[in-house]
Protein backbone atom coordinates (compact mmCIF):
# COMPACT_ATOMS: atom_id res chain seq x y z
CA UNK A 1 0.00 0.00 0.00
CA UNK A 2 3.07 2.79 0.81
CA UNK A 3 4.67 1.63 -2.57
CA UNK A 4 0.95 2.02 -4.25
CA UNK A 5 1.03 5.27 -2.43
CA UNK A 6 4.66 6.68 -3.20
CA UNK A 7 4.41 5.83 -7.19
CA UNK A 8 1.73 8.56 -7.47
CA UNK A 9 4.61 10.82 -5.32
CA UNK A 10 7.01 12.41 -7.78
CA UNK A 11 10.75 12.00 -6.93
CA UNK A 12 10.25 15.79 -6.19
CA UNK A 13 8.90 15.64 -2.87
CA UNK A 14 10.85 12.51 -2.05
CA UNK A 15 13.76 14.88 -1.95
CA UNK A 16 11.97 17.62 0.43
CA UNK A 17 11.76 17.87 3.61
CA UNK A 18 8.94 17.85 6.25
CA UNK A 19 8.92 21.65 6.62
CA UNK A 20 8.64 22.39 2.81
CA UNK A 21 5.75 19.71 2.58
CA UNK A 22 4.07 21.00 4.71
CA UNK A 23 4.54 24.61 3.42
CA UNK A 24 3.43 23.52 0.45
CA UNK A 25 0.45 22.26 2.06
CA UNK A 26 -0.45 24.87 3.96
CA UNK A 27 0.17 27.55 1.10
CA UNK A 28 -0.97 26.34 -1.94
CA UNK A 29 -3.18 22.96 -0.97
CA UNK A 30 -0.82 20.65 -2.32
CA UNK A 31 -2.46 17.58 -1.98
CA UNK A 32 0.76 14.91 -3.20
CA UNK A 33 2.67 16.90 -0.47
CA UNK A 34 0.82 16.06 2.30
CA UNK A 35 0.80 12.24 0.57
CA UNK A 36 4.19 12.69 0.99
CA UNK A 37 4.06 13.23 4.79
CA UNK A 38 1.50 10.40 5.18
CA UNK A 39 3.90 8.32 2.99
CA UNK A 40 6.57 9.19 5.61
CA UNK A 41 5.22 8.74 8.89
CA UNK A 42 2.01 6.98 8.86
CA UNK A 43 3.82 3.36 9.79
CA UNK A 44 5.26 4.89 12.50
CA UNK A 45 2.37 7.01 14.21
CA UNK A 46 0.07 3.60 13.51
CA UNK A 47 2.41 1.34 14.83
CA UNK A 48 2.80 3.51 18.28
CA UNK A 49 -0.86 3.76 18.42
CA UNK A 50 -1.32 0.11 17.56
CA UNK A 51 1.24 -0.86 20.55
CA UNK A 52 -0.56 0.99 23.00
CA UNK A 53 -4.04 -0.02 22.75
CA UNK A 54 -3.77 -3.38 21.20
CA UNK A 55 -6.63 -3.10 19.45
CA UNK A 56 -6.76 -2.78 14.93
CA UNK A 57 -9.94 -1.33 15.12
CA UNK A 58 -9.48 1.00 18.02
CA UNK A 59 -6.04 2.06 16.75
CA UNK A 60 -7.80 2.80 13.02
CA UNK A 61 -10.16 5.09 14.63
CA UNK A 62 -7.53 6.78 16.95
CA UNK A 63 -5.31 6.94 13.54
CA UNK A 64 -8.27 8.86 11.75
CA UNK A 65 -8.75 11.41 14.32
CA UNK A 66 -5.47 12.20 14.71
CA UNK A 67 -5.05 13.13 11.17
CA UNK A 68 -8.35 14.75 10.69
CA UNK A 69 -7.16 17.12 13.86
CA UNK A 70 -3.53 17.52 12.09
CA UNK A 71 -5.69 18.32 8.66
CA UNK A 72 -8.46 20.73 10.58
CA UNK A 73 -5.65 22.27 13.00
CA UNK A 74 -2.71 22.63 10.67
CA UNK A 75 -3.81 25.80 9.63
CA UNK A 76 -3.96 27.42 13.08
CA UNK A 77 -2.33 25.37 15.56
CA UNK A 78 0.75 24.04 14.23
CA UNK A 79 4.14 26.88 14.36
CA UNK A 80 6.45 25.94 11.24
CA UNK A 81 8.85 26.57 13.99
CA UNK A 82 8.66 23.18 15.48
CA UNK A 83 9.16 19.32 14.10
CA UNK A 84 5.90 18.81 12.40
CA UNK A 85 6.40 15.06 13.24
CA UNK A 86 6.37 15.53 16.68
CA UNK A 87 3.32 18.10 16.44
CA UNK A 88 1.60 15.08 15.09
CA UNK A 89 2.92 12.57 17.55
CA UNK A 90 1.68 14.97 20.43
CA UNK A 91 -1.57 14.93 18.73
CA UNK A 92 -1.64 10.81 18.30
CA UNK A 93 -0.11 10.47 21.81
CA UNK A 94 -2.47 12.58 23.33
CA UNK A 95 -5.55 10.72 21.34
CA UNK A 96 -3.96 7.23 22.87
CA UNK A 97 -4.09 8.57 26.45
CA UNK A 98 -7.43 9.82 26.21
CA UNK A 99 -8.50 6.20 25.09
CA UNK A 100 -6.41 4.85 27.52
CA UNK A 101 -7.66 6.71 30.27
CA UNK A 102 -11.26 6.01 29.32
CA UNK A 103 -10.68 2.42 29.35
CA UNK A 104 -8.96 2.80 32.95
CA UNK A 105 -6.89 -0.21 32.15
CA UNK A 106 -3.58 -1.25 30.47
CA UNK A 107 -4.15 -3.08 27.25
CA UNK A 108 -2.44 -6.43 26.75
CA UNK A 109 -1.31 -6.19 23.68
CA UNK A 110 0.25 -9.55 23.41
CA UNK A 111 -2.76 -11.33 23.88
CA UNK A 112 -5.05 -9.17 21.99
CA UNK A 113 -7.48 -10.90 19.75
CA UNK A 114 -9.56 -8.38 16.94
CA UNK A 115 -12.78 -9.87 17.79
CA UNK A 116 -14.41 -7.99 15.01
CA UNK A 117 -11.69 -9.12 12.13
CA UNK A 118 -10.38 -12.35 13.77
CA UNK A 119 -7.19 -11.24 13.64
CA UNK A 120 -4.26 -11.27 15.60
CA UNK A 121 -1.69 -8.41 15.93
CA UNK A 122 0.47 -10.35 14.00
CA UNK A 123 -1.80 -11.07 11.31
CA UNK A 124 -1.10 -7.27 10.74
CA UNK A 125 2.77 -7.47 10.44
CA UNK A 126 4.27 -7.51 6.96
CA UNK A 127 4.43 -10.43 4.96
CA UNK A 128 8.17 -11.75 4.97
CA UNK A 129 8.39 -14.07 1.75
CA UNK A 130 11.82 -14.78 1.95
CA UNK A 131 12.49 -16.63 5.51
CA UNK A 132 11.77 -19.83 5.97
CA UNK A 133 8.29 -20.84 8.08
CA UNK A 134 10.39 -22.43 10.99
CA UNK A 135 12.42 -18.93 11.01
CA UNK A 136 9.48 -17.02 10.39
CA UNK A 137 7.68 -19.15 13.63
CA UNK A 138 10.54 -18.36 15.99
CA UNK A 139 10.43 -14.29 14.89
CA UNK A 140 6.74 -14.59 15.46
CA UNK A 141 7.13 -16.36 18.97
CA UNK A 142 10.05 -13.79 19.97
CA UNK A 143 8.16 -10.60 19.09
CA UNK A 144 4.72 -12.15 20.76
CA UNK A 145 6.59 -12.54 23.88
CA UNK A 146 8.23 -9.28 23.40
CA UNK A 147 4.90 -7.60 23.13
CA UNK A 148 3.34 -9.47 25.97
CA UNK A 149 6.36 -8.46 28.31
CA UNK A 150 5.93 -4.54 26.75
CA UNK A 151 1.99 -5.20 27.53
CA UNK A 152 2.84 -5.74 31.57
CA UNK A 153 4.98 -2.60 31.42
CA UNK A 154 3.40 0.07 33.79
CA UNK A 155 1.64 2.42 30.76
CA UNK A 156 4.25 5.07 31.55
CA UNK A 157 6.64 2.91 31.05
CA UNK A 158 5.51 1.96 28.06
CA UNK A 159 5.00 5.04 26.46
CA UNK A 160 8.68 5.61 26.93
CA UNK A 161 9.57 2.63 25.28
CA UNK A 162 7.58 2.97 22.30
CA UNK A 163 7.95 6.90 21.85
CA UNK A 164 11.61 6.17 21.53
CA UNK A 165 11.80 3.02 19.43
CA UNK A 166 9.13 4.47 17.13
CA UNK A 167 10.31 8.03 17.32
CA UNK A 168 13.50 8.16 17.78
CA UNK A 169 12.91 11.02 19.94
CA UNK A 170 14.94 12.25 22.00
CA UNK A 171 14.21 12.36 25.88
CA UNK A 172 13.87 16.11 26.06
CA UNK A 173 11.18 15.37 23.75
CA UNK A 174 9.62 12.63 25.30
CA UNK A 175 9.76 14.47 28.87
CA UNK A 176 8.14 17.09 27.10
CA UNK A 177 5.20 15.41 25.50
CA UNK A 178 4.95 13.06 28.93
CA UNK A 179 4.97 16.25 30.77
CA UNK A 180 7.81 15.38 33.48
CA UNK A 181 11.25 16.05 33.72
CA UNK A 182 13.88 14.74 31.64
CA UNK A 183 15.43 12.69 34.64
CA UNK A 184 12.05 11.42 34.64
CA UNK A 185 11.75 10.42 31.43
CA UNK A 186 15.20 8.26 31.82
CA UNK A 187 14.37 6.73 34.82
CA UNK A 188 11.43 5.86 33.29
CA UNK A 189 13.01 4.24 30.37
CA UNK A 190 15.73 2.67 33.29
CA UNK A 191 13.01 0.94 34.91
CA UNK A 192 11.41 -0.29 31.46
CA UNK A 193 14.65 -1.88 30.81
CA UNK A 194 15.15 -3.09 34.81
CA UNK A 195 11.66 -4.81 34.31
CA UNK A 196 11.82 -6.42 30.84
CA UNK A 197 14.98 -8.08 31.88
CA UNK A 198 13.58 -9.54 34.96
CA UNK A 199 10.74 -10.27 32.32
CA UNK A 200 12.58 -12.57 30.11
CA UNK A 201 14.77 -13.75 32.46
CA UNK A 202 11.22 -15.37 34.02
CA UNK A 203 10.55 -16.48 30.63
CA UNK A 204 13.94 -18.10 30.06
CA UNK A 205 13.76 -19.88 33.50
CA UNK A 206 10.30 -21.24 33.03
CA UNK A 207 11.12 -22.60 29.52
CA UNK A 208 14.32 -24.43 31.25
CA UNK A 209 12.08 -25.94 33.66
CA UNK A 210 9.52 -26.92 31.03
CA UNK A 211 12.19 -28.44 28.69
CA UNK A 212 13.63 -30.48 32.31
CA UNK A 213 10.30 -31.84 33.23
CA UNK A 214 9.71 -33.08 29.43
CA UNK A 215 13.34 -34.56 29.53
CA UNK B 1 16.07 9.10 41.50
CA UNK B 2 20.12 10.13 40.89
CA UNK B 3 21.27 11.69 38.26
CA UNK B 4 23.91 8.94 37.70
CA UNK B 5 21.11 6.27 37.74
CA UNK B 6 20.06 7.49 34.14
CA UNK B 7 24.14 7.85 32.91
CA UNK B 8 23.96 4.34 31.74
CA UNK B 9 20.60 5.10 29.53
CA UNK B 10 22.02 8.58 28.51
CA UNK B 11 25.21 6.69 27.22
CA UNK B 12 23.37 3.90 25.60
CA UNK B 13 20.92 6.03 23.98
CA UNK B 14 23.64 8.46 22.75
CA UNK B 15 22.67 11.45 24.71
CA UNK B 16 25.91 11.97 26.07
CA UNK B 17 28.37 14.77 24.79
CA UNK B 18 31.67 13.07 23.92
CA UNK B 19 33.64 14.30 27.42
CA UNK B 20 30.60 13.07 29.26
CA UNK B 21 30.81 9.33 26.99
CA UNK B 22 34.62 9.31 27.32
CA UNK B 23 33.89 9.53 31.12
CA UNK B 24 31.52 6.58 31.18
CA UNK B 25 33.39 4.71 29.87
CA UNK B 26 37.01 5.23 31.71
CA UNK B 27 33.88 4.22 34.72
CA UNK B 28 32.97 1.03 33.25
CA UNK B 29 36.64 0.30 32.61
CA UNK B 30 36.99 0.93 36.77
CA UNK B 31 33.97 -0.29 38.33
CA UNK B 32 32.88 -4.13 36.69
CA UNK B 33 29.46 -3.62 38.33
CA UNK B 34 28.61 -0.57 35.68
CA UNK B 35 29.82 -2.46 32.98
CA UNK B 36 27.76 -5.24 33.39
CA UNK B 37 24.63 -3.28 34.07
CA UNK B 38 25.30 -1.26 31.07
CA UNK B 39 25.49 -4.12 28.77
CA UNK B 40 22.69 -6.07 30.54
CA UNK B 41 20.78 -2.89 29.57
CA UNK B 42 22.45 -3.01 26.06
CA UNK B 43 20.96 -6.97 25.42
CA UNK B 44 17.47 -5.70 26.36
CA UNK B 45 17.33 -2.63 24.14
CA UNK B 46 18.67 -4.81 21.25
CA UNK B 47 15.22 -6.94 21.75
CA UNK B 48 13.26 -3.78 21.02
CA UNK B 49 14.38 -3.77 17.62
CA UNK B 50 12.26 -6.66 16.93
CA UNK B 51 9.12 -4.39 17.68
CA UNK B 52 6.85 -4.92 14.97
CA UNK B 53 5.95 -1.86 12.70
CA UNK B 54 2.41 -1.82 11.03
CA UNK B 55 1.24 -0.10 8.05
CA UNK B 56 -2.48 1.63 8.68
CA UNK B 57 -5.13 0.00 6.68
CA UNK B 58 -5.86 1.63 2.61
CA UNK B 59 -9.11 2.60 3.71
CA UNK B 60 -8.36 4.19 6.56
CA UNK B 61 -5.32 6.42 4.60
CA UNK B 62 -7.72 6.91 1.90
CA UNK B 63 -10.37 8.07 3.60
CA UNK B 64 -7.71 11.06 5.51
CA UNK B 65 -6.59 11.43 2.18
CA UNK B 66 -9.94 12.44 1.02
CA UNK B 67 -10.14 14.64 4.02
CA UNK B 68 -6.91 16.08 2.78
CA UNK B 69 -8.06 16.90 -0.48
CA UNK B 70 -11.40 18.20 0.51
CA UNK B 71 -9.73 20.39 2.84
CA UNK B 72 -7.27 21.87 0.71
CA UNK B 73 -9.90 22.38 -1.93
CA UNK B 74 -12.23 24.59 0.55
CA UNK B 75 -8.93 26.57 1.37
CA UNK B 76 -8.25 27.37 -2.57
CA UNK B 77 -11.73 28.13 -2.38
CA UNK B 78 -11.41 30.49 0.71
CA UNK B 79 -8.51 31.85 -0.69
CA UNK B 80 -10.25 32.65 -4.09
CA UNK B 81 -13.09 34.57 -2.42
CA UNK B 82 -10.72 36.41 -0.85
CA UNK B 83 -8.17 37.85 -3.48
CA UNK B 84 -7.05 41.51 -2.50
CA UNK B 85 -9.02 43.25 -5.33
CA UNK B 86 -12.31 41.73 -3.58
CA UNK B 87 -11.21 42.79 -0.63
CA UNK B 88 -11.18 46.13 -1.48
CA UNK B 89 -14.66 45.80 -3.27
CA UNK B 90 -16.52 44.27 -0.46
CA UNK B 91 -14.58 47.05 1.60
CA UNK B 92 -16.10 49.73 -0.67
CA UNK B 93 -19.96 48.15 -0.71
CA UNK B 94 -19.53 48.20 2.85
CA UNK B 95 -18.55 51.86 3.32
CA UNK B 96 -21.27 52.68 0.84
CA UNK B 97 -24.01 50.56 2.62
CA UNK B 98 -23.14 52.42 6.09
CA UNK B 99 -22.84 55.66 4.56
CA UNK B 100 -26.44 55.44 2.14
CA UNK B 101 -27.78 53.39 5.71
CA UNK B 102 -26.42 56.15 8.34
CA UNK B 103 -28.40 58.78 5.67
CA UNK B 104 -31.40 57.11 5.19
CA UNK B 105 -31.92 56.93 9.03
CA UNK B 106 -30.80 60.39 9.59
CA UNK B 107 -33.19 61.85 6.89
CA UNK B 108 -36.31 59.61 8.05
CA UNK B 109 -35.82 60.43 11.56
CA UNK B 110 -35.86 64.10 11.12
CA UNK B 111 -38.57 63.57 8.45
CA UNK B 112 -40.75 61.90 10.72
CA UNK B 113 -39.72 64.14 13.34
CA UNK B 114 -41.02 67.21 11.29
CA UNK B 115 -43.95 65.00 10.23
CA UNK B 116 -44.82 64.17 13.78
CA UNK B 117 -44.16 68.06 14.61
CA UNK B 118 -46.68 69.09 11.55
CA UNK B 119 -49.48 66.24 12.83
CA UNK B 120 -49.14 68.16 16.03
CA UNK B 121 -49.42 71.38 15.08
CA UNK B 122 -52.09 70.09 12.56
CA UNK B 123 -53.99 68.52 15.47
CA UNK B 124 -53.36 71.22 17.94
CA UNK B 125 -54.87 73.82 14.74
CA UNK B 126 -57.58 71.44 13.99
CA UNK B 127 -58.23 71.31 17.87
CA UNK B 128 -57.83 75.37 17.77
CA UNK B 129 -59.79 75.85 14.93
CA UNK B 130 -62.59 73.35 16.29
CA UNK B 131 -62.43 75.22 20.02
CA UNK B 132 -62.18 78.97 18.40
CA UNK B 133 -65.23 77.86 16.10
CA UNK B 134 -67.53 77.23 19.53
CA UNK B 135 -65.76 80.48 20.94
CA UNK B 136 -65.80 82.66 18.20
CA UNK B 137 -69.36 83.62 18.26
CA UNK B 138 -69.09 84.63 21.78
CA UNK B 139 -65.38 85.80 21.36
CA UNK B 140 -67.13 87.71 18.10
CA UNK B 141 -69.89 89.27 20.61
CA UNK B 142 -67.23 89.60 23.09
CA UNK B 143 -65.32 91.57 20.49
CA UNK B 144 -67.60 94.19 19.30
CA UNK B 145 -68.62 95.09 23.38
CA UNK B 146 -64.71 95.19 23.83
CA UNK B 147 -64.68 97.74 20.90
CA UNK B 148 -67.24 99.62 22.45
CA UNK B 149 -65.33 99.03 25.46
CA UNK B 150 -62.06 100.29 23.87
CA UNK B 151 -63.72 102.69 22.38
CA UNK B 152 -64.96 104.03 25.44
CA UNK B 153 -62.06 103.35 27.53
CA UNK B 154 -59.83 104.50 24.65
CA UNK B 155 -58.03 100.79 24.63
CA UNK B 156 -58.90 98.36 21.79
CA UNK B 157 -60.34 94.81 23.81
CA UNK B 158 -58.77 91.88 22.86
CA UNK B 159 -59.77 88.96 24.70
CA UNK B 160 -57.34 85.78 24.48
CA UNK B 161 -57.68 82.08 24.90
CA UNK B 162 -55.31 80.62 27.64
CA UNK B 163 -53.57 77.22 27.69
CA UNK B 164 -56.54 75.47 29.09
CA UNK B 165 -59.07 77.24 26.75
CA UNK B 166 -60.30 80.18 29.16
CA UNK B 167 -61.27 83.32 27.74
CA UNK B 168 -59.71 86.17 29.28
CA UNK B 169 -60.25 89.63 29.11
CA UNK B 170 -57.48 90.50 32.16
CA UNK B 171 -55.32 92.78 29.78
CA UNK B 172 -58.23 94.72 29.92
CA UNK B 173 -59.49 94.19 33.31
CA UNK B 174 -59.61 97.39 35.08
CA UNK B 175 -60.84 96.90 38.99
CA UNK B 176 -64.06 99.45 39.58
CA UNK B 177 -65.19 99.35 35.56
CA UNK B 178 -68.99 99.19 35.49
CA UNK B 179 -68.76 99.47 31.56
CA UNK B 180 -66.47 96.37 31.54
CA UNK B 181 -68.25 94.74 34.47
CA UNK B 182 -71.45 95.30 32.61
CA UNK B 183 -69.92 94.30 29.19
CA UNK B 184 -68.30 90.29 31.00
CA UNK B 185 -72.08 90.04 32.39
CA UNK B 186 -74.31 90.71 29.21
CA UNK B 187 -71.59 88.22 27.12
CA UNK B 188 -71.41 85.24 29.55
CA UNK B 189 -75.48 85.45 29.73
CA UNK B 190 -75.09 84.96 26.17
CA UNK B 191 -73.55 81.99 26.54
CA UNK B 192 -75.77 78.41 26.86
CA UNK B 193 -74.74 74.84 26.34
CA UNK B 194 -73.79 73.22 22.86
CA UNK B 195 -76.31 70.53 22.47
CA UNK B 196 -73.62 68.24 20.04
CA UNK B 197 -69.75 68.47 21.66
CA UNK B 198 -68.59 66.89 18.51
CA UNK B 199 -64.56 67.31 17.74
CA UNK B 200 -63.56 65.74 14.60
CA UNK B 201 -66.04 63.14 14.80
CA UNK B 202 -65.77 62.59 19.00
CA UNK B 203 -67.87 62.97 21.37
CA UNK B 204 -66.38 65.29 23.85
CA UNK B 205 -66.82 65.21 27.64
CA UNK B 206 -66.67 68.31 28.97
CA UNK B 207 -69.49 71.14 29.05
CA UNK B 208 -68.95 73.76 25.96
CA UNK B 209 -70.60 77.05 25.85
CA UNK B 210 -71.13 78.87 22.32
CA UNK B 211 -72.88 81.80 21.74
CA UNK B 212 -73.79 80.84 17.99
CA UNK B 213 -76.92 79.02 17.35
CA UNK B 214 -75.92 75.24 17.21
Amino acid sequence: MKLEQSNHISTKYKQLDDKDLVRFYRQNGDEQAFSELMNRHQTKIYSYIYSMVGSGEIADDIFQETFTKVITKMDDTYNEQGKWIAWVMRIAHNATIDYLRKQKRFVDVSSNYDKESNTDFYDRLPDEDLISAQEQLEKDEAKSSLMKHIGELPEEQRQVVMLRHYYEMPFKEIADLTDVSINTALGRMRYALINLRKLFDKEKEQEENNYAQRG
Amino acid sequence: MRNEDNDCIRYLMKEMDPSEELLMERAMMEDEDLLIEVESMRQTLQKLDRLPKVDPPKEVTDAIMEKASNHAAERRKAKKSFKPVYKYAVAATLALTITAGGTWLFVGTSGSDSQERTTVAASAQTQSQVQSSNASASLNFANSNAEEVSKSGGNKVEPWIDRNNIIRFEDQFVKGNNEFDALLKSSTKKLRLVNQPIIQGQHVKSIQLTGASN
